[in-house]
Formats: C-alpha cells, structure tokens, sequence
C-alpha cells in the first residue's frame, strides 16, 4: 500500500510537466543518478581541458542499452543511425564519424579499416564509468580524435565476497535483453564477469510518406538483430601496483532494412560482426611516481552480404597495441608524464590487394605546472606512421579556479591534432590511395563554469564551453581515374560552437529533485573553393541540439522525463534538402525494494511518447511511440 | 525552495520550444513549361541518400527547370533513377534502387501510376504499344511489362543480367554488361531468346547506324584486366563485324550515342568523342576535352544533332547540363540536380 501511494504521488507530481510536455512537443527524461553528466574539476594533468564524466552510478540502470543508446540521451553528441540496433555513428563538435573515437580502457576500438565505430553494438553494461574526452583533451590518449574520445572503464570494487546482479527487459516490437555481472574476490583479488544479450524483431509501424498514390502505414522489414557479449576481467592488487586481464567477446547478427523509397522486396543485405578484444595491463606507483604498461590485441570481423547482388564481403583486421607511460611529481609542483605508444594493425579483406599491414608509432610528451588556483600544461607529440615522420601536434592549456575547485573556473588551450590515413583510405581496392597525407586540426577552447551550493540541499551548476576547429587536408573520397573513387586531401572544414549545460539538484530526507539542461550549437562548414559548398553546414551535423531531463525520487521511487531535440540536418552539400527537426521525449517510472542484501528493481519505460515520426537518416524511418518493462536484481554490497 | 525549482524548470522549457522546427518553403512549381520541346535529365542523385530528381531544359526557352517531378508530386523519385522511356504522352522513368518504373505524364509530370517491385531495373525498351522490356542489374531475367495496364505479362530468362537494350527489324538486342561479354538476341514476337553475340567485355552501350549496323561499346573492366572495345555487329547475321580496340586497359568508355542521320557516333572516355561510322579507326583526338570536367552523360538531340553532356562534378554538388555548338565550344551551362545522368529528348 505505502508502494502504491509512492508511485501515485510521483505520478502526481510530474503529470502536470508531462501535459505540458505533450503540448508544446517538449519534455525530457533520465534517471538522475543514470544519466547525470559530472564535468569533474581536476586537479590532475588534464586539468585544462574539458572532460564530460558518466560514472558508475549513472550507468547502473541502463545496462540493457547500447552505448549509442546512452549517448543519445544524455551527451551533446549526434548521434545517426539507420535505426534501433543498425550501424550508428557519432559526430561530436560538429566533426565527422571518424572524428570520434571510442576506447576501452585507454584503448582505441575504432576498426583501423574504417577509422569508426559502431555504437549500436557496445553494450553499456560493459563500462563502469564513460569518461568523455572533448576536442583536443583526447590527445592525453590518442591522436586524430578531433570531435572527442569516449572512454568505457571497467573498475572492480575492492571488497571480499560474492555480488552480482542481472537485468532483464521486453519491450515492443520483439525485443528482449539481459545482462548479468558476477563479481567475486577480496581486496587482492577480483574477479568479474559480464554477459549480454539483445534481440529485437524491430517491425515497427511507420507511416511510408514516398509511396504512391499517399502515404500509408508499413511495417519495417528485415530490420531483426540479434547480439551476444561477455567479459571476463581479472584483478590483482599488491602494495603498489594493479594488474589486470580482461578479454571482451562479442557477436551481432544483423539484416540490414532498405530505406522505403526501395519498393521491391528487401534485397537481403544483412551483416555479421564479430570481435574479441584482450588487455593485459599493469600499474606500478612509486611515492611520487607510477609507471603503466598495457598490451592489447584486438580482432574485428566484418561480413556484409547482399544476397541479390551476390555480395559477400569478408573483411578482418587485427591490431596490437603496446602502450607505456611514466609520470612523476616533483616538489615544484610539476608533473611531468611521458608516454609512448605502439600500434600494429594487419587487415585481411575481399576488398584489399592482399594481406596490408602497418605500423605506428607515437611519442607524447606533457608537464603541467601547478599555479595556486590552477595550473598550465604543455603537451608534444610526435606520430611515425609506417617510416614517415609527422609534424608534431601540440595542446597547451591552462585552468584557474577562482573560488577554490567548488567554485567558478576557467580553462583554455589551443592544439594542433593529426589524423593518420585509414587502412581503407590506404588499400581499397580499387581506389585506395598510398600517397594520401594525413589529416590535420589546429583548435582552440575556453570554457568557463560554476557550481554552486546554495545551501545544503540546493545545489546548482553550469558550464559554457566555446571552441573553434580548422580542418585541413581532410580526406573525402572522390571520382578519380579509370571512374574509381579515390580518396584525397582536398577539403577543409571549419567548425565553431559553443555548449552549455545547466545543473540543479534539490533533495530533502526522502524527496529528490534533479533537472539537466544542455545545448549545443555546431556551425559546421565547408571551406572549399566550390561556390556550391563553401559555407554550408555539412552533411548530417545538426546546427542546434538541446535537451534536458527531469526526475522526481520520493524515497526508492522515481519518475523521470527525458526530452532531446535535434535540429534540421542537411542531405545535399549545397544545403538544398535537409530533414526536418525533431523533439523526442522518453520517460520512466521505477521503484526499488530491499530486502537483506538483496535488491529488486522494476521499472517501465516509454519511448518517443508524443509518438514523433522522424529519421535520423533520409529515408530510414525511426519507431513512433514503444514500451519497455524491465527488472532487475542486486545480490551483494 | 519548491517555487524555484518549478520557476527555472518553466523557463528551461522555454527555452527549449524555443528552438524553430521551421521548413524552407518550397520551391514554386512552374507551369505550362513542359508542353514545349526539350528534354529530361535524369538526376540520379547518390546511391541510398534518395536525392534523385528529374530536371527538363526547354529547348524553346532555354530554360531548365529542376525537381520537376517532387514538385508535381510532392514525393521524391525514388532512389536512382536511371532511365526513361516515353511512349505517347507518357513518360516512364526507372528508378533503379527503388525497384519500381514511375508512369508519369509529359505534359505535367504528375504520377499515372508506379510498377513497383522489380528487381533493379535498369533500362526500358518499348517494343509496341502494349509490351516493353526492361533489363536488370541483378535479375537474370527480362521483365515484360505491359504499358497500357503497368502490369507485369511475364519474364525472359536470359540466363544473364542485363543493361542497354536496342530494337531493330523485329529483334531486341541485349548487353549483358556487369561482367558481361555477350548480347543476347530476343525474338519480340515470341518473347524467346534466339541468339548470343560474343563481344567485348562490359558492352555498356548500343547504337544504330544509319547502315543497320549495331555499334556497341564495351567499357572494359574497371579492374584494368580487359581493353575496352567498339564493336560493330552485322545485324543480319548477328556476328561482329569490326572491332576497333582502345589503347589502354585503363581506359574505361561509355555512354555511346549516334546523331539522327546515324553518320556519326560520340562516347565518353574522359573528354567527348566523335567518330563518323565509316571510319577504319577510333579517333585520336577528342572532339571536346574534359578540361576539368567530369562528363558523366551525353545525348545527341536527333533532329538537329545538337550534343548535350552532364558534369556531374565530384557527384556530390548539383552538377551541370552542358549544351554544345556544332563546333564543341559551349553555348550554354546550367545547374541540374545530383549526379546528372540519363538525357531522354522529348518531341
């Protein structure tokens, strides 16, 4: 009974937000402590530059998602895709796909083929904490990431026993998925296990606006997938140093739908991935000093076929990655780190003359001098690709805070990143270009913020980050000799924008209040000497985006409101045909119940409750209005 | 404290609406141009983004007129739309990826009616009033359609996919050009295949000439592996009867055209070409240079043997319809849509 008026009084509580929402094509969702978006104030060397962070907590209810599910919600990122569970790609800061780049525990995962990858098949439940690197601060981890780096940790709780937990949900249009982590182990040893499985028949109706003689509802066809991960990590912690193995297995089936304009029946395309990706790594700390190594070997599978076309295209690559790090303090307040790092990729396609394979190596350099409210930090790297020397790429910064670091801060830098060549950029068959240069991106940020206790249960933030990125020599593929499509340097891009979010949280003894708001203005355009591009927003990269999440929590019962709008996005290069903005708004209700060390968890979820029809890709259309229904159960501490 | 929070969730919301999910208006939709000479473009836009369109180039006014078809039917053409065939007052457009044949009128480019479910059509060939072929990129088998219903009567099984398709003296003459090396010879009366003609590899394109002799250009292959061909065809015996080898496995021509007096034929290696079809040799120098530009598609107006050619530029701006003097030099350029492809004359 007392569960029952719980549910009633938050129900109550938000009903009039959510009318409001209805009415206006506005509303917003989240889990508070899901979804919150935390830019930590460091104090550490990458103090000057922003860092978005989606900690354990947050993630902890959203483990039946993809990643490009989770950064649709809650992280000023476009995402696009062709639909639920189809290949989804990110553009951040108003770059393209290749521009982003997603690492496991420090370790790109980008397919070295085709410089990207696909968010849809990376199961949340597999990070603990999504660190987001903006602009150039993925320079302290990689190279060529000029949009970003989205960084998934997985961390083991240092406690003895047993704990584990699963989540399981259904929801419309077939779909079906669980996850299950078991951790075992005491404060030496850890051991922790993951798996994953996502299925949906995706059949959703959508209404088919290109069909002759109207427009009618259709079903979305051959849009099914289905897709099975696990990871195995092992811990050891000794005095000083941390060890660890982790190895992440995973496979996705998929049929690839056509767009509606196609009016025969669907041409069976449909593609497998695969991949199993190992890191041994191990961390040494000395009093003022620590030492990290780590070595990774990841193998990707690809195999797209088009049965009508009689297609089938395998392709596979497999990189080892060596990575080394020293860092130390000195009494002056100067940190000073120097890492190095080592990558060896080997592709074997349908698509490539031949077995290719390359070697990079890259050499960084960063010293950070702390200043009494802040600090300055200097960062040098040096990239060999293969036998060519690149110019070096640079990132210098500095931060002040001016209240102390609760307060009102600062932070600039300015950065010259480079972007080496894919494999595909290099090899295709035909096509592919040995001669092509790299990429290259001078940047500059400021950001400023503040976060202020208004008293003890009132708390509010907010941050404004402006930024500037000059793409040069950037890589597009065009009609060369013969009629094969080949890749140059011949565009450049011009990118301004600003973000800014908005943080409040109320809470008292059993009731929560939390409201986020952000939005993000990209001017993304071409700087070439075509008088048809020059100027124009580039394709897909929405000029405006913006959204915002409410939740109320009375006691272990919660309903949240999460709205997300997404600007009009050009199709042409000339900015002659675009798709139409759109507002989303998701919502959930849940509750949770102890019982000794157990907890259960219910929870119902509404998706695109106005029922919005939209595309995320011309011609690719979105599902309408769908419902999921999901449990949960915690064993453990 | 509760006052505040609904205060600034109230602005937030605000602010938010605040954000315009305004269109562009429209193009205007011009009227009455259509009843004049001139011809179509097929705009075949880029493979799965669905921005093809169909633009026509008044011959009397000189005008070009773009989206014609989404203008009058508030719709897209579909994906790739490849080639059009008229029949009377009726225009008939192939849209490749979308697997359909939009029926359309001439005069007003408003939808008849659509052929949907085919296999990546291709091309279009009328054989009569109420029977027309269509070839396939992937199908092995000819459509027939009927053009007076748009329905389908029955299918062809040439045991090979097809591409361009001529008619002449009762035989549809047929190029089976991805990966091909063969025309298949069909009887258009019984609907049955009666022949095969070994050719080049790739035979893309197909003329008459004014002699009854079928000139088909065979592009190679775009791995390097064959040298490209012009081969011309005795359309009495359907056996080769000269064959003129291009320089270069590199090479890769296409789109072969003939003027209305069927004296001379043009193709596009890289810059324009033009070679009378008595000539013992393919030419050596080009009639009109690409200089830059990225011919895609040609057409030779039959009446007055004026040459039209599409740029399609970096197939990713709009690109070009270029209209030609006798002499090559360019008498006019105008913007078309994505991909400028297919140029179809209306009379």
């Amino acid at each position: 009974m007392k569960l029952l008026r719980n549910i009633l009084l938050v129900i109550s509580a938000v009903s009039p937000l959510m009318a409001d929402a209805q009415k206006n094509s506005i509303g917003d969702t989240i889990h508070i402590k899901e979804i919150v978006i935390e830019a930590k104030i460091t104090d550490g060397i990458t103090g000057s530059w922003k860092q978005i962070e989606i900690d354990s907590g947050l993630l902890s209810g959203k483990k039946l998602l993809s990643l490009s599910d989770i950064m649709t919600e809650s992280v000023p990122l476009y995402i696009k895709t062709y639909g639920p569970g189809n290949l989804s790609t990110v553009s951040f800061r108003g770059t393209g796909a290749v521009h982003t780049q997603v690492a496991w525990n420090g370790v790109v995962i980008n397919s070295p083929m085709l410089g990207q990858i696909d968010l849809s098949i990376i199961p949340s439940a597999f990070a603990d904490e999504i660190t987001i690197d903006c602009g150039s601060s993925s320079m302290f981890r990689t190279n060529g990431a000029f949009g970003g780096l989205i960084n998934l940790k997985t961390k083991p709780e240092w406690s003895n026993g047993l704990r584990a937990g699963f989540d399981f949900g259904t929801g419309s249009f077939g779909l079906w998925s669980g996850s299950l982590k078991a951790e075992a182990g005491n404060n030496r040893f850890q051991s922790v296990t993951r798996l994953f499985y996502r299925r949906a028949d995706n059949d959703f109706r959508y209404v088919n606006i290109v069909s002759y003689p109207e427009p009618v509802y259709e079903r979305r066809i051959n849009a099914d997938f289905s897709q099975h991960a696990v990871m195995n990590e092992i811990f050891f912690r000794g005095i000083n140093s941390v060890s660890s193995l982790s190895v992440w297995a995973q496979a996705a089936t998929r049929n690839l739908p056509p767009n509606i304009l196609m009016t025969a029946t669907a041409p069976g395309e449909s593609q497998k991935d695969a991949s199993i990706r190992t890191i041994f790594s191990h961390s040494k700390y000395y009093s003022k000093s620590s030492i990290d190594l780590t070595s990774a070997v990841i193998y990707d599978k690809l195999n797209y076929t088009n049965k009508q076309a009689m297609i089938n295209s395998l392709n596979q690559s497999v990189s080892f990655i060596n990575k080394g790090a020293w860092e130390t303090r000195f009494q002056s307040g100067l940190n000073v780190k120097l890492a190095l790092n080592e990558e060896f990729n080997i592709v074997k396609s349908v698509n490539y003359n031949g077995l290719k394979q390359r070697n990079i190596l890259s050499v960084t350099g960063i010293a950070r001098k702390r200043i009494q409210n802040g600090g300055i930090t200097l960062l040098v790297g040096e990239i060999i690709s293969g036998k060519k020397l690149l110019l070096p790429d640079f990132s210098a910064g500095f931060d002040y805070y001016i209240e102390g670091k609760t307060g009102k801060f600062i932070k600039a830098n300015l950065s010259r990143n480079s972007r080496i060549p894919t494999m595909n950029d290099l090899y295709w068959n035909p096509g592919g270009n040995p001669d092509i240069r790299n990429e290259y991106c001078f940047s500059g940020e400021i950001n400023g913020g503040i976060n202020h206790q208004i008293d003890k249960n009132f708390v509010v933030s907010g941050e404004a980050s402006l930024y500037s990125h000059r793409i040069r020599d950037m890589i597009q593929w065009l009609p060369g000799d013969n009629n094969y499509w080949r890749p140059e340097n011949i565009l450049s891009v011009n990118v301004t924008g600003c973000e800014t979010n908005f943080k409040m949280n109320y809470s008292t003894e059993n009731l929560k209040y939390f409201i986020h708001i952000h939005y993000t203005l990209n001017k993304s355009v071409y700087g070439t000497s075509s008088e048809q591009m020059k100027g124009k927003q580039l394709l897909y990269v929405p000029f405006s985006q913006g959204g915002g999440n409410i939740k109320v929590q009375y006691n272990k019962t919660y309903a949240s409101l999460n709205g997300e709008y997404t600007g009009k996005r050009f199709t042409t290069v000339d900015n002659s045909k675009f798709l139409r903005g759109y507002f989303i708004v998701n919502s959930e209700i849940g509750t949770n119940l102890q019982f000794l060390k157990s907890n259960f968890g219910f929870k119902i979820r509404v998706e695109n409750i106005l029922n919005t029809e939209y595309e995320m890709i011309a011609y690719y259309p979105m599902p309408g209005r769908w419902f999921m229904f999901s449990v949960n159960y915690r064993y453990g501490k | 404290m509760s006052k505040r929070v609904i205060e600034i969730l109230i602005f937030s919301l605000i602010w938010l609406t605040s954000c315009s999910l305004q269109d562009d208006p429209p193009e205007p939709f011009y009227d009455n141009f259509l009843s004049s000479k001139g011809l179509f473009v097929l705009n075949e836009g880029n493979f799965m983004a669905g921005n093809g369109s169909v633009s026509f180039y008044s011959t009397d006014s000189m005008k070009i007129y773009n989206d014609i078809f989404s203008n009058a039917n508030s719709r897209p053409i579909g994906d790739v739309p490849n080639h059009m065939g008229i029949i009377g007052d009726r225009a008939f457009i192939v849209v490749n990826n979308s697997g359909k044949i939009e029926v359309t009128s001439c005069q007003t480019m408003k939808s008849i009616a659509v052929i949907p479910g085919l296999t990546s059509p291709r091309q279009i060939l009328f054989i009569n009033n109420n029977k027309a072929y269509v070839s396939s990129l992937y199908s092995t088998k000819i459509i027939v359609i009927n053009p007076e219903n748009y329905t389908i009567k029955r299918y062809i099984d040439i045991r090979r996919t097809s591409e361009s398709m001529i008619l002449y003296e009762g035989k549809a003459y047929i190029s089976c050009w991805s990966g091909g090396d063969e025309l298949v010879v069909v009887d258009t009366s019984s609907d049955t295949v009666i022949d095969s003609v070994k050719v080049g590899h790739e035979p893309e394109s197909m003329v008459i000439d004014q002699n009854g002799k079928l000139w088909v250009l065979c592009s190679g292959s775009y791995t390097g592996e064959y040298y490209p061909e012009l081969v011309v065809i005795n359309t009495v015996t359907d056996s080769v009867e000269k064959k003129f080898q291009f320089g270069s496995k590199l090479m890769y021509p296409c789109c072969l055209r003939i003027n209305g007096t069927g004296d001379t034929v043009y193709f596009i290696e890289r810059s324009i070409w033009r070679m009378a079809v008595t000539s013992c040799q393919l030419p050596a120098e080009p009639f009109i240079r690409a200089s830059g530009r990225n011919f895609y598609k040609i057409g030779v107006e039959p009446e007055s043997g004026r040459l039209y050619a599409t740029n399609a530029i970096d197939y990713q701006q709009k690109g070009f319809l270029l209209i030609f003097n006798r002499d090559g030099t360019v008498a006019d350029s105008v913007k078309v849509g994505i991909i400028p492809g297919y140029i179809c004359f209306k009379q």
